[in-house]
């Protein structure tokens, strides 16, 4: 499956029936990559249910799907995101203070690399294991074939990409890497030569027809399958152009003829082929000259007639000797690579660098691979044109290509941010690149949002896109975090918690206010108020104390909120309204418990702070009726009347009760519709006891004024009497 | 105990909430099965596992669960009750050998809801002795008996804020955390809406998780949003005997 074919081109329909009033669907985006469809004009009239079959009277919501999001690649997703992060970190931790020499992060980048590259791989896994249940003939089992199929290129391109950006070793030889790059990814030819070399004559494979007579063999060979009759010299060949020699030499030895002087004169020749190593203490010139000695006694013995006699051998020689129609038909034969068209001309491109071009650089990378295209003829796909400009050296363009190929952005992001470290360990810049690496994280943080589950994955990626140094979230983590659908309450604090690690208050206090009015709605207010302080939110937190203080006015009674005004400690203090709630709880609770004196102190105190609402007055007032007539109905014990409300606190009773009074007259002439409000449960109570305030308030008034007359006599003759 | 333990792991697909091994199925065997319960997800599951002793945890079947599943209890060797955020609570039951499957047996549909009509998540289970308590964002505490459609008692806590966490401390005596930091504890068996107790802490804090411990069930911990766990005495409410400032995070 082509990795064109992955760019699923699924159109939606929808579907209508022609109608009067038709005129068009229209759209409009929802979320960050969903649709919302309706039709137009969007019915006035509750739809019937013709038209609801008929689409019409329905909004229908459209999401892209991708395989992203299957069951399969969401340990990708988690995965990666680990491995970005770590990845980050060390980059981190290895940026120069000033005046040192910055750490070379190359075998971090390499090692990183290489995580991503075992995750795709064990995704492969995985769905492999999981396809062996599965009927063949579903398309679901066609979906994840195509998928396995698509992260195997993934891991290819990723590898090709190691070699050339990230293990970089401008100047030097590449062969050895590339071998290995391509034995990673071509393994048919080992699977085979295990399968044949557990057959009890593997030679027979190729040889069949020499030993058996020809007549009651017909019959037979015509059933046996054309692949086995050369397929034991077939992986001879494959695994020579692979460059893995010691395995050839150990299929030969199982030849029968293995003792003839062609076969030994063969094997000598595989045994001393020059391979290049690093670090070997051999320098590049001397291994081409090596490498050229060894080529030349090859054609030479080619030439000479050693391996006259047997056609394969000499076909093999011709291939040693670099022989380009030879390794062309080798390659072009295999029969793994025959069914898919992607990438087949890698192998040819190894084969014929390891003959003829053994001192391959990273410079001549792209026109060894342009030439092996021709030869091969190969019609070049998509995965082609990224590995092609992948050797050119375009490391823009690569990404430019992945984009545009690949459904989701999951390996442009990782790629990206990968070859914006590489590119800066080498202390260069290159602007393009930053940029870009900045646009592509935020477009996949952006699809990973959208999806109800990995939302907080995508926000992580956005912690690391701003240019670094810079601390503060990108605004685009505060629009994310805001729009979080918010369906429970331990979703609600997750979003709090990941907004406070990144010190975005606004959202914290969006959030709390969302939950805090769906609290209120319900009706339960004393939770509405936990969250407004859980914010710290002064507005809010006013706006519900009042919703408290008016319910109490209408039920005359805290309900449920009197358990959280008890306990809420220095909270109280956030607001006005909040603190004199809770001292007006307190109030209560002292007054239940019979402390009368502490309750009439904390009571006036409140009317004389002026920290009630205007309209709560009235509920003060009628409060302190109690208390003065309390006072009243004791008038001759002989310990002395307790006053409970000072002259001076009476004095600002008088005044709150005639503001009240004034305030309702002047709401009552100028609007007539305030009326019910008043007489509604407290309020009217208030009313009619109007009177009997009054005079509770005169009789305590003269009687503080007695009191606190004899009082200061009492002291000022004992003062007298002392001095 | 020598030897170090080994760690094994395998990818589960979707975020997890709650795991809870099943007890074995007697006495001298080990528990070698356990279940997970899956949130956050558009379609989540309940899914049974079973782990050998130094094998990958294999996932032996997938039962589709309406709503996050937010917490799960084991009430008899082969019950177990599920709690749901679209304010429901199942049972489930293993089948017989030789794999213990899971059916589900029996479902309260919308046990907990909010006064207006739509559903609250329900956020915790306890269970003991064949009753299942729960409580939910509703601010109420059922108790719910297996076979029976309707809860057995349902306790109006009385306070707006949603409960956040359930443990048994005595066979009649449930404890319960809410979100504004405060433990009561109920007496099922007396009617009333009154806790016998209440409990504070300083901080007030939302109270996530409440568990006794194993042997002492006198004890009490809780945990924290702020991350501080906190012990508590049941026989001497006044005072929490220890508080540890354990993680920086819930």
């Amino acid at each position: 499956m082509e990795l064109e074919e992955t760019l699923a081109n699924k159109f939606y329909v929808i579907k209508h029936q022609e109608s009067k009033n038709y005129k068009g669907h229209f759209a409009q985006s929802v979320g960050v990559y969903g649709l919302a469809v309706y039709p137009a004009p969007l019915p006035s009239i509750p739809a019937s249910d013709d038209a609801n079959k008929a689409g019409l009277g329905v909004v229908q919501q459209l999401s892209p799907k991708s395989w992203l999001f299957n069951r399969h690649s969401r340990q990708l997703v988690n995965e990666a995101m680990n491995t970005f992060r770590n990845l980050q970190s060390i980059v981190e931790d290895a940026t120069p203070s000033e005046g040192e020499d910055p750490l070379d992060i190359t075998p971090a980048l390499i090692n990183k690399s290489r995580e991503y590259r075992s995750m795709l791989q064990a995704c492969v896994c995985s769905l492999n294991s999981d396809l062996d249940d599965l009927n063949p003939s579903t398309e679901q089992y066609q979906e994840m074939a195509g998928q396995c199929q698509l992260l195997y290129k993934m891991e290819l391109l990723l590898g090709l990409m190691e070699i050339i950006f990230v293990d970089a070793r401008p100047g030097s030889l590449i062969l050895s890497q590339l071998v290995c790059w391509v034995r990673l990814h071509y393994p048919s030819c080992t699977e085979n030569m295990v399968t044949i070399i557990e057959e009890p004559e593997p030679a027979e494979h190729g040889l069949y027809w020499q030993t058996v007579s020809i007549s009651n063999l017909f019959t037979y060979w015509q059933t046996v399958s054309t692949s086995n009759l050369f397929t034991y010299w077939q992986i001879i060949y494959e695994l020579v152009c692979q460059g893995r020699l010691s395995d050839a030499r150990q299929l030969l030895h199982q030849h029968p003829h293995s003792h003839s002087d062609a076969f030994i004169a063969m094997e000598e020749i595989l045994r001393k082929m020059p391979t290049y190593q690093a670090y070997s203490g051999v320098s590049e010139g001397e291994f081409l000259v090596r490498w050229q000695h060894w080529q030349g006694e090859c054609v030479m013995r080619l030439q000479v007639g050693e391996f006259a006699a047997w056609g394969h051998l000499k076909k093999l020689a011709e291939i040693l000797s670099g022989n380009a129609a030879s390794i062309l038909s080798v390659t072009t034969l295999s029969n793994d690579v025959g069914g898919r068209s992607g990438g087949s001309w890698v192998p040819h491109l190894l084969a014929s660098l390891l003959f003829t071009q053994p001192n391959i650089t990273l410079h001549r990378l792209h026109d060894a691979a342009t030439r092996a295209v021709a030869e091969c003829r190969a019609n070049l796909s998509d995965l082609d044109n990224i590995l092609l400009t992948a050797m050119q050296g375009d490391s823009l363009q690569v990404i430019r290509w992945c984009q545009k190929t690949l459904d989701n952005l999951w390996l442009s992001a990782h790629l990206t941010d990968l070859l914006y470290h590489a590119v800066t360990s080498q202390q260069s810049t290159y602007p393009l690149l930053t940029a870009m690496r900045e646009s592509v994280l935020q477009d996949y943080a952006l699809e990973l949002a959208d999806h109800p589950s990995l939302w907080q994955v995508g926000l992580v990626y956005l912690d690391y896109c701003g240019p670094s140094g810079l601390r503060d979230a990108s605004p685009l983590t505060s629009m994310l975090l805001e729009r979080v659908p918010l369906t429970s309450d331990a979703k609600a604090h997750k979003v709090i918690s990941m907004a406070e690690q990144r010190n975005l208050d606004d959202v914290v206090r969006g959030v709390c206010r969302v939950m805090g009015r769906r609290a209120a709605n319900e009706g339960r207010l004393a939770a509405a108020i936990w969250w407004a302080v859980r914010a710290k939110d002064a507005p809010f937190t006013s706006h519900t104390a009042h919703q408290v203080l008016h319910r109490y006015l209408s039920s005359g009674e805290f309900q449920s909120s009197a358990l959280l005004l008890d306990h809420l400690g220095p909270a109280m203090l956030l607001s006005d309204t909040l603190t004199f709630l809770g001292k007006y709880r307190e109030f209560h609770s002292l007054y239940l418990r019979g402390d009368h004196k502490r309750a009439a102190d904390l009571l006036v105190t409140l009317i004389a702070s002026k920290l009630a609402p205007q309209y709560f007055w009235p509920v003060l007032l009628l409060d302190v009726l109690p208390l003065l007539q309390q006072a009243d109905d004791a008038p001759d014990s002989e310990e002395g009347q307790e006053v409970v409300v000072s002259a001076a606190h009476t004095y600002e009773l008088m005044y709150c009760l005639n503001t009240v009074i004034e305030n309702v007259k002047r709401e009552s002439s100028c609007d007539k519709g305030s009326e019910e409000a008043q007489h509604s449960g407290l309020l009217r109570a208030f009313h009619e006891r109007e009177t009997e305030l009054r005079s509770c308030l005169a009789h305590n008034l003269a009687r503080a004024i007695v009191m606190e007359g004899s009082t200061d006599a009492a002291v000022s003759r004992s003062n007298i009497s002392a001095a | 105990m020598t030897g170090g333990c080994s760690i094994t792991k395998s990818y589960v697909y979707m975020k997890i909430n709650s795991v809870r091994w099943k007890p074995p199925s007697s006495n001298f065997s080990k528990a070698d099965r356990f279940v997970t319960g899956s949130w956050d997800n558009e379609c989540n599951s309940v899914c049974l596992w079973r782990c050998g002793s130094e094998e990958e945890p294999k996932l032996l079947q997938e039962l589709p669960h309406a709503g996050d599943v937010t917490d799960i209890t084991y009430i008899s060797r082969n019950t177990l009750a599920v709690a749901s955020s679209n304010g429901s609570v199942s049972i489930y039951e293993h089948g017989d050998q030789p794999d213990n499957e899971l059916t589900l047996s029996q479902c309260w549909q919308g046990c907990h809801q909010f006064p207006s009509g739509s559903a609250a998540p329900c956020t915790s289970l306890a269970s003991e002795g064949g009753l299942v308590a729960s409580v939910g964002e509703d601010a109420r505490l059922l108790l719910l008996s297996p076979g029976q459609q309707l809860p057995h008692r349902v306790i109006d806590s009385g306070s707006d804020s949603s409960e956040y966490a359930v443990a048994f401390v005595k066979s009649n005596q449930v404890l319960t955390g809410s979100m504004q930091g405060q433990l009561r504890l109920w007496d099922i068996r007396s009617s009333g809406n009154t806790p016998v107790a209440t409990m504070v802490t300083t901080e007030q804090e939302w109270v996530r998780q409440v568990s006794n411990h194993p042997s002492q069930q006198h004890v009490v911990a809780a945990a924290g949003e702020a991350g501080t766990l906190t012990l508590w005495d049941m026989r001497n409410t006044e005072q929490p005997f220890s508080c540890i400032a354990a993680h920086s995070a819930p």
